[in-house]
């Protein structure tokens, strides 16, 4: 056995490649969070921290976190300014909020800091088989103009999960969660008035809170799959806390501020609770059963709902403040019942004004850059390049493609994304007729106007013809689109034409 | 100063908090490198983060006395991680596909950890990550943290004859999962 551990240990220096440069940027955020906390906790520190850096004089250890303990300093005496001249004269509402550390994002354009004044516990609900402590949704606005809220077991007015269920060793404690842990929950832009709007509902949620919805089929596995994929599944699905009998049915949302009542149904007939806050949040939890939502729980993907679209067969109806009862879509596979059933979407939302845009004003020339080769390297935040000959260090080959040839993409951006959740450029690509088919992608990050944005796209080599192009400016019109990921993507959106463009493969 | 030991370090910082710091200074890089083995660059780096945030906050409920600090953060990690096991799991089947892709790096690894990884990885990789999160938390703080049985059992708040039990199944579970051709491959060596 001793061979084994040998492996497992080499197994672990195969792993440590490229350790140096990532344990440099991990040392500086962490140090950064680490900061924050200590700040957070004794914001006096501060003071001492500069007489410390005298006394320490020449140990640069810690020199890169002195210096932000000092503009951490910087701010809060600011704020403390600012909190003193808003107590003088009360007629003046200006004073500048006081920012919590948010953690820090996988996305790097993600939100940075939380707005301590408006952290609010909207409710908290029993659990339906009155098993440890109840559950809770939290909201608060983070930086860049947008909402973020959690949703887990709640334990003196924090969210978190629990040490049960097969969940954190079943060591019986709570564990909470920071801002940048959202739990089920999630972060979506504000609209014109600040409030959020997004409804998601998971029916295999594990009890203890804890991870991502669970991949298992609470009605069991559909008989047409293949055995391999059943194995594979069932496998996937193996935790302790994704056992059928320790999941929840979970829903919850934010309707908006005109939202007073949802009502759903339940194994035995239906419920109403009220919305809480200026948001209209709501929270349902639930034993799970298939009779509730039918196959609409297989949510084989970790499960979400999708926008202001209402979870099908849970909600019956929700009634607003100056504006019709809507009703949820029923249980049903029948596509012509659901589409009358959307009328729930976007009440109280109110756009955010963008600047007004025309296709003139985003025009620009499409340039085709074709990058023939037999094999091409990845690298995150990188694009795609031919690396037939030896791989470049830090890059990955991709061996398990088809025949593809990869096509640059390039054009000037002349209106600038500031905010990836609130406008994308996109490119659609219509395969040749014969082919069928399309492809689309969308930038994913801030652009500043006026630069050059290239991205890739990927055509088959064993596709002749013309594929043909576009690429278009889409700020977001609507509510926050798909839920259940880290950050949600664009809305429904305007589409101004940038520039169309080509590519003939032979 | 440097010789004071962690858990007397520990307890300054309660009515001093910049000395937490110098607790950052001595575990960093380790807890470090194990979460980047096991989550890969963006999760390790705000989990390692994560483990020394919440290591600050609760510092006072530290009871070891004279304890292993270290066992501590490596048990504040391991907690970490098992909220994100499927993300560990994602990620060694990922290795496990890329890994005929290694070949092209620079060769930063000795050549000889390079070639097993390469000829084992895979099959090492997919069959740690069939392991439930439970056990490979054992043989992983074994393996790659190089903890005793006792350190383990104090980070994780288990018993040592617990550790030893799920060590032994895990490696019974984790030979099991590498197969005929695998074992054959241990068997030339």
């Amino acid at each position: 056995m001793n061979e084994l551990d040998g492996l497992l240990g080499r197994l672990g220096n195969a792993l440590d490649d490229g350790l140096e440069a990532a344990a440099l940027r991990a040392a500086n955020q962490a140090r950064t969070r680490l900061m924050d906390a200590i700040h957070v906790e004794s914001p006096n520190t501060a003071g001492r921290q500069r007489l410390g850096s005298r006394r320490r004089g020449g140990n640069g250890r810690w020199s890169g976190l002195l210096v932000i303990g000092l503009s951490v300093a910087v701010v809060l005496v600011v704020i403390a300014f600012a909190l003193r001249v808003g107590g003088h004269h009360a007629s003046s509402s200006a004073a500048v909020p006081t920012v919590l550390p948010f953690g820090s994002s996988l996305n790097p354009s993600g939100p940075t800091g939380v707005i301590a004044s408006s952290v609010r516990l909207e409710t908290v609900v029993p659990d339906p088989e009155g098993s440890g402590p109840a559950w809770g949704i939290k909201t608060y606005r983070v930086t860049g103009d947008m909402t973020c809220f959690q949703v887990g077991r709640e334990q003196s007015g924090r969210i978190g999960a629990v040490g049960a269920y097969g969940s954190f060793g079943d060591d019986g404690r709570f564990h909470p969660f920071t801002y940048s842990n959202v739990g089920f929950g999630t972060c979506v832009p504000n609209d014109a008035h600040q409030h959020a709007f997004v409804n998601i509902a998971y029916a295999n949620a594990p009890a203890s809170a804890s991870g991502e919805p669970c991949p298992t089929f609470p009605s069991g596995l559909p008989p047409h799959l293949p055995a391999r994929v059943k194995q594979q599944l069932t496998n996937e699905s193996h935790a302790a806390d994704c056992e059928p009998r320790n999941q929840r049915l979970v829903a919850f949302g934010l309707l908006g501020p005109d939202a007073t009542s949802v009502t759903y149904h339940t194994a035995h007939g239906t419920a109403t609770t009220r919305t809480h806050g200026p948001d209209g949040a709501y929270l349902i939890v639930e034993p799970v059963d298939p009779a509730i939502c039918g196959t609409q729980c297989d949510y084989s993907g970790g499960g979400a709902g999708t926008a202001m679209r209402l979870p099908i067969g849970l909600i019956a109806k929700i009634t607003y403040r100056g504006a019709p009862t809507c009703y949820g879509p029923p249980l049903t596979r029948s596509l012509l019942t659901l589409r009358r059933f959307n009328n729930c979407r976007d009440i109280g939302y109110v756009a955010p004004s963008h600047p007004r845009v025309t296709e003139a004003d985003v025009a620009s020339p499409v340039h085709v850059q074709p990058m023939p080769a037999r094999y091409y390297c990845i690298k995150p935040n990188r694009l795609p390049i031919p690396c037939d000959g030896p791989v470049p260090k830090g890059y990955f080959r991709l061996t398990d493609q088809g025949p593809q040839l990869m096509v640059y993409i390039s054009w000037i951006a002349r209106e600038p994304v500031t905010n990836v959740n609130d406008s994308t450029y996109s490119i659609q690509l219509t395969n040749p007729p014969r082919c069928g088919g399309s492809q689309g992608n969308s930038t994913h990050s801030l652009i500043r106007a006026g630069t050059r944005v290239t991205r890739d796209v990927e055509v088959s080599s064993r596709c002749a013809g013309t594929y043909q192009g576009t690429v278009a400016y889409e700020p977001s019109l609507g509510p926050a689109g798909e839920a259940g990921t880290a950050l949600p993507e664009p809305g429904a959106a305007g589409t101004y034409l940038v520039g169309r463009f080509s590519i003939v493969v032979r | 100063m440097s010789s004071e030991s962690d858990a007397s370090v520990l307890r300054r910082s309660i009515d001093q908090p910049d000395c937490f710091a110098l607790l950052f200074d001595r575990h960093f890089a380790e807890v470090h490198r194990y979460l980047r083995r096991r989550l890969g660059d963006e999760l390790a780096a705000e989990l390692t983060a994560e483990t020394f945030v919440q290591a600050f906050r609760s510092r006072r409920r530290f009871a070891g006395g004279e304890a292993s600090v270290r066992a501590w953060l490596f048990g504040i990690a391991a907690n970490l991680v098992r909220m994100n096991h499927r993300a560990e799991e994602r990620r060694l089947r990922a290795y496990a596909r890329a890994a005929t892709g290694l070949s092209g790096y620079e060769p930063a690894i000795a050549v000889e950890d390079r070639l097993d990884a390469e000829a084992l990885g895979p099959a090492l990789a997919v069959a740690l990550a069939e392991l439930s999160p439970a056990l490979r938390e054992v043989l992983v703080l074994h393996a790659w943290a190089e903890f005793s049985h006792e350190e383990i059992a104090e980070a994780l708040g288990c018993s040592s004859a617990a550790v030893r039990t799920r060590l032994s199944r895990a490696r019974g579970r984790l030979a099991a999962g590498l197969g005929a051709s695998v074992t054959t491959e241990m068997e030339e060596r």
